[in-house]
């Protein structure tokens, strides 16, 4: 029973599944790189205002300045500062607006209550200070990490977007006063590009659509030259297997007109003949092959005027026996398989024009949809092949054979167990005896007028479960085959000694 | 097929030594009945050790595979270096007497 279902389970399907999953995921992972992207920062220095700037070295994680000893406490140096600048590579695109986050650490010797901040500002490295600049949050936590030494946590974050694009751009917290700090570090900052989220979006969603229109573009390509190839290899193989038709007319060398009858012309289309018999008739004598299977079509037969066409089809010249006869006008069509290696195909007028003995110039056959067909004959030997293939499997399956033949050719020696040759052949009745394996029967002998038997072992091992017996074959058979095959090799290496000339004898 | 083809052979080598000993036997058992007797009393035991085997093998229970291959495997140990060492003599002997 074949069900259907709406999800068509096929490696086709499979295949664009896929890639719609992967196109999904790098979109994914496209949105969330550009909402977690961080922005590296190159360089913090701070200032107090007159241009007295103290850089630092780049990256996070630097205390500036730097000749401050942040690391060990109590800081004994601090510096006045009303900056603190920040510079950050990264590339801006003109008109896009960018939130900008950035946590930063400032180690100072008194406590404020708050850096009160002027302006954060921004300037790409190309251009000026960009005025649309927005704080749109701020926080700030203190905590006194030792005696007269305190530390405070900011976390700024503004919106900004340039006029001109950039390859990165500077940001300034403007303090409201100089505050004195001993060093500042850096913890996080990010850049997020407000817009080219959408604009991933989108492209990826343009992307994956064309890679999508592309691969059912070329899966439908696929299928069409699949279903092209499969055709064609159809139509092939319909072509190999089909029957072979011939036009009758293909066949006017072997024709010949008899009773009477003369053929006056052969064309494209009919062959005429003449006959001063209302019975000539026209036969072929097709070239067949015995054993093959033809037969003949027709559409439309016509034949004379005022008559009726009678088709023959008979495996002898005078036609004694007949595969076919068709005696009408119209179409027609049967089959015969050939028992010689000609056939004879006669047309017939067999009906004449009333009153009329002699037919002039009459067309006798003519229909060119007339064929003379043969079944296929790829299909024949593919039969005979699959029928000799069968007859093999038939001979290789049967046991019996080489047995049963072998058990004639050997039972005409009749041994006889009694006498002089009994005594000699015994040791070999032995072995065959041997050789043939367990008799089922119990072992009687006679001792002192008493007959004694001994049950056979097949009564015990049949109550044996199967497992038992295997496990006892594996054991005792397999230790005993590793035995025979060690002498065996044993014995076959000790073939190659040249001096060696011993040889085991039977002593019978 | 080997167990068959052994039969064969040993069916062969008994039905010849038949063959070769019936004008003997023939005459024992006209001229020497005892003889016959005793030799009849012979081959009855060696057809009851054949069903001993028979019977040993149904305790055993061997598969015939393996007694097929016991048996096959002594007779390539007892036919085939025979042949072999022969074929040396043989090829010695030829050296011995070209020299």
């Amino acid at each position: 029973m074949r069900m259907h279902v709406g999800f068509s389970f096929n490696i086709k399907n499979i295949l664009k599944y896929i890639i719609v999953g992967v196109l999904g995921l790098l979109v994914f992972l496209g949105i969330s790189k550009v909402n977690a992207a961080e922005i590296s920062v190159d360089e913090i220095s701070a200032g107090d205002g007159n241009n007295n700037y103290i850089y630092c070295n780049s990256g996070f994680n630097n205390y500036c300045p730097s000749s401050f000893n942040p690391y060990s406490p109590p800081y004994t140096e601090y510096a006045p500062i009303r900056y603190i600048n920040f510079d950050f590579i990264n590339s801006l695109t003109a008109n896009h607006s960018y939130t900008f986050d950035i946590v930063f650490q400032i180690d100072h010797p008194v406590s404020l209550n708050d850096f009160e901040q002027d302006s954060f500002t921004f300037w790409p490295y190309s251009g000026s200070q960009l005025n649309d600049t927005t704080i749109v949050w701020n926080q700030q936590n203190t905590y006194e990490y030792q005696t007269g030494i305190y530390t405070s946590y900011f976390h700024y974050r503004g919106q900004f977007s340039p006029s001109v694009s950039s390859n990165g751009f500077y940001a300034r917290l403007t303090l409201e006063q100089n505050e004195s700090v001993f060093g500042i570090i850096v913890l996080s900052a990010q850049l997020v590009d407000d817009d080219s989220g959408d604009e991933l979006i989108n492209a990826n969603y343009e992307n994956t659509q064309n890679i999508i229109n592309n691969a059912n573009s070329n899966t439908s390509n696929i299928i069409n030259n699949d279903n092209s190839n499969t055709q064609q290899l159809i139509d092939n193989q319909n072509n190999l297997l089909g029957d072979k038709c011939s036009n009758l007319l293909n066949y006017s060398n072997y024709a010949n007109a008899f009773n009477g009858a003369t053929i006056v012309s052969i064309n494209d289309n009919s062959i005429s003949i003449n006959s001063s018999s209302a019975w000539g008739w026209l036969q072929y004598e097709i070239p067949t092959t015995i054993g093959d299977v033809y037969y003949v079509k027709g559409n439309s037969l016509t034949s004379l005027v005022g008559s009726t066409p009678l088709i023959q089809v008979c495996p002898d010249r005078d036609c004694v026996n007949m595969y076919y006869s068709y005696e009408n006008n119209g179409s027609f069509s049967s089959s015969f398989a050939a028992s010689s290696n000609i056939t004879y195909f006669r047309l017939f007028a067999t009906k004449g024009v009333a009153n009329q003995t002699s037919i002039y110039n009459n067309v006798l056959f003519s229909s060119q949809n007339t064929s003379f067909c043969k079944y296929g004959s790829t299909l024949s030997k593919i039969d005979t092949t699959n029928q000799s293939i069968q007859d093999i499997n038939d001979t290789i399956t049967d046991d019996s054979i080489d047995l049963t033949s072998g058990s004639d050719f050997f039972d005409d020696f009749e041994d006889e167990n009694f006498g002089l040759s009994g005594v000699i052949t015994a040791p070999l009745v032995a072995i065959r005896t041997l050789n043939n394996g367990a008799n089922c029967s119990d072992l009687s002998f006679v001792v002192l007028g008493k007959r004694v038997s001994f049950p056979s072992g097949c009564v015990l091992w049949s109550r044996v479960p199967s497992a038992t017996e295997t496990i006892y074959f594996v054991i005792v058979c397999g230790f005993l085959s590793y035995i025979l095959v060690t002498r065996l090799f044993h014995t076959i290496n000790s073939l190659k000694d040249p001096n060696k000339s011993e040889v085991k004898t039977l002593d019978l | 097929m080997i167990r068959a083809i052994i039969n064969g052979i040993f069916d062969l080598v008994i039905g010849l030594v038949n063959v070769i000993l019936s004008p003997i036997d023939s005459l024992i058992s006209q001229f020497l009945p005892s003889i016959n007797d005793v030799l009849n009393y012979i081959g009855q035991f060696f057809n009851w050790v054949s069903n001993f085997i028979s019977w040993l093998c149904s305790w055993l229970h061997f598969p015939n595979w393996f007694i097929s291959f016991t048996i096959a495997f002594w007779v390539f140990s007892l036919s085939v270096p025979f042949v072999i060492h022969t074929i040396k003599l043989a090829v010695s002997w030829y050296d011995k007497l070209k020299v």
